[in-house]
């Protein structure tokens, strides 16, 4: 309903007759404000000490670690410039095989009736040459099994990714089959020992 | 301007509790806004010399023993250079092989050292090899012996090629072997 006659009050100059004033409710939360902004301040800078602190003692166990883990650093480099003419020697003891072992396993592997005349070693592979007693028929068949025993034989078991019998020749003089095996290294270089 | 001053005194009379508070609050938000990334500089660093000092701590571990190997390594090589030829030394390296001979009973028809061209080809590490071409004649277990020495000898020795041949008493060995050298 419109008020019934003008009002002539002046709000401004009229006291606040609340029960509890609004400039309480206001410098409250002023003053709640400023508390919380110097809260979080407070906060931030002892947080920030703290971290302060934290870096100082980690500096110090450094100061006092550093020394010795550079001493061990650069005694590590002489390891390594070590370590690495020791690998030079091994790599040039990385012979494909052992030459007297090689004849001697050779010696072990001959059937009765073969006798080899040269071995012969050149790094990716090796040739034996050798006779087989008894008739042709007879010793080209001993010469298939010899290639085939050579393959089962214990100490070149894997060594060598082929064994072929490349040549094959009768030899009028001693009556004898003259035969030529081919022994290829697993790899170009060589089987290792 | 005065206007400005009069109204703001007026205002800062009327109402002193907010305008301190409000005073004193830009303040600590100027405050926390310049020291804003101080706080994670100061973390950003810590994470660093926690790093950094977990990898000097790792180092130290890790070579708790290294002097003792270090040691022991630098003994190995020592005595593999005591055990090394000088390439230029041919009298010296052929007395090798001749007291060999003499040990195991077999007879050298051939004793030469390789060409000088593939021992400097190789000379860019540490060690070179030395070539030498043999051709030695003796009965089986001679020639068993004699490689057995060449193997388990003084020097260190590499087998490159190596051909046995039987002739009716005797086995022929051509040995082409490089033996071990510093330059």
């Amino acid at each position: 309903m419109p008020a019934w006659h003008p009002s002539f009050r002046n709000t401004e100059h009229l006291p606040d007759t609340k029960a509890v004033r609004t400039a309480f409710f206001i410098n409250g939360v002023a003053i709640i404000i400023t508390v919380v902004i110097a809260f979080y301040l407070l906060s931030s800078e002892l947080g920030l000490h703290d971290l302060r602190t934290q870096t100082a003692e980690v500096q110090a166990e450094i100061d006092k670690d550093k020394p010795g883990s550079d001493r061990a650093v650069v005694m590590f480099k002489k390891f390594q410039d070590e370590e690495k003419k020791l690998n030079e020697l091994k790599d040039f003891q990385a012979a494909p095989v052992v030459g007297s072992d090689l004849l001697l396993q050779f010696g072990e592997s001959l059937p009765p009736k073969v006798v080899l005349s040269s071995v012969s070693y050149r790094g990716p592979s090796i040739v034996l040459r050798g006779s087989i007693a008894g008739s042709r028929d007879e010793a080209s068949g001993d010469a298939s099994a010899y290639v085939i025993a050579l393959g089962k034989f214990p100490a070149f078991a894997g060594k060598f990714e082929s064994i072929e019998l490349t040549g094959i020749a009768p030899d009028p003089a001693t009556n004898r089959l003259v035969v030529e095996i081919l022994l290829k290294f697993k790899n170009a270089k060589g089987a290792k020992k | 301007m005065s206007l400005d001053a009069k109204a703001l005194g007026a205002i800062a009379r009327k109402q002193p509790i907010l305008c301190v508070c409000g005073l004193v609050s830009v303040i600590l938000l100027a405050v926390i806004y310049l020291r804003f990334d101080l706080s994670s500089d100061q973390q950003a660093e810590l994470g660093q010399k926690n790093e950094d000092l977990k990898r000097y701590r790792s180092n130290l571990a890790n070579s708790a023993q290294l002097a003792e190997q270090v040691e022991a390594v630098v003994k190995a090589n020592q005595l593999v250079q005591d055990r090394a030829i000088r390439p230029g030394d041919l009298a010296k390296n052929l007395q090798y092989f001749y007291h060999i001979e003499a040990e195991t009973g077999v007879k050298y028809s051939e004793l030469r050292p390789g060409a000088a061209a593939a021992a400097k080809g190789a000379a860019a590490g540490i060690y070179v090899p030395v070539n030498f071409t043999l051709t030695v004649t003796g009965d089986f277990p001679k020639i068993i012996t004699f490689l057995r020495q060449l193997e388990r000898g003084e020097r260190f020795y590499r087998l490159n090629t190596m051909t046995a041949t039987q002739t009716t008493s005797e086995v022929i060995l051509n040995l082409n072997l490089d033996l071990l050298g510093q330059p």
